[in-house]
């Protein structure tokens, strides 16, 4: 048990304090507009570049997972939404005693 | 309010709401629908509506809320079991409602985990540990032996 903890805690002081900080942001943001700090360091950090990979790769492959919806599918959608709201106005104003 | 500014609310975050719909349900053809009595309750309940920018993150949450609330109401049963052989985009259709709800909210509308939690109605924990759970489950089994061989 002890041998378990010994291998842990080395495994984790060897990590790179950045490579913590690394994951916070991909999970925080995403991949937008990474802060200067980071794209510095994983241009220099020959040890948090593969960790740097590792979680633009899951990002990546999460995203493409997720079903996406663009805004040109939907333009007759946006239009019958907006016929049901008119009608619904209409239908208030004049059914509503407020 | 008017049409003008609901048009430009529909505008900037209709595909957000129907993407919402379509990753809880995954039938295209009711999502119009869910969508538009899910803003007409929202009117109908708060009376007076104005969508200017300032107050649309907080309509988009509500609006949120109760498409989820109204997928939850209406949805079938018996649940279908989903074959685990399915195609790699289907993958998302295996997870839970939650946690489809959750990877949606958080990855195609950047909603933050206090707001995710209020649509919900979970605690901040329990959707921090939903999406940690969705993650390792869509992207976890293939990514691993990609990742072993890059480290």
């Amino acid at each position: 048990m002890k041998r378990v903890f010994d291998e842990d805690s080395e495994k984790v002081s060897n990590l790179c304090p950045f490579s913590r900080q690394i994951e916070v942001y991909c999970e925080s943001v995403g991949k937008k507009d990474p802060p200067d700090f980071l794209t510095e360091h994983y241009e220099n950090c020959e040890k948090c570049r593969p960790y740097f990979i590792k979680y633009g790769n899951e990002l990546e492959r999460l995203e493409s997972l997720i079903p996406k919806v663009l805004k040109e599918d939907i333009i007759e959608e946006e239009i019958n939404i907006l016929k049901i709201w008119n009608q619904f106005r209409r239908k208030k104003s004049i059914f509503s005693f407020d | 309010m008017s049409t003008k500014l609901l048009k430009q609310f529909l505008n900037n975050h209709l595909h957000e709401l129907i993407g919402f719909s379509y990753a809880l349900s995954g039938k295209m053809q009711q999502c119009e629908d869910i969508v538009a009595d899910s803003i007409l309750a929202y009117s109908f309940d708060k009376g007076k509506v104005t969508f200017d920018e300032t107050r649309n993150r907080n309509l988009l949450r509500d609006i949120s809320k109760l498409i989820f609330g109204r997928y939850l109401s209406k949805k079938d049963l018996p649940i279908e079991e989903k074959s685990q052989e399915e195609d790699a985009k289907d993958r998302f259709f295996l997870l839970s409602d939650f946690e489809r709800a959750i990877c949606f909210l958080r990855h195609r509308m950047s909603l933050d985990i206090a707001e995710i939690s209020h649509i919900i109605d979970m605690s901040s924990y329990e959707v921090i540990s939903a999406l940690s759970n969705s993650r390792y489950f869509l992207t976890g089994s293939e990514l691993e032996k990609s990742n072993e061989e890059s480290l």
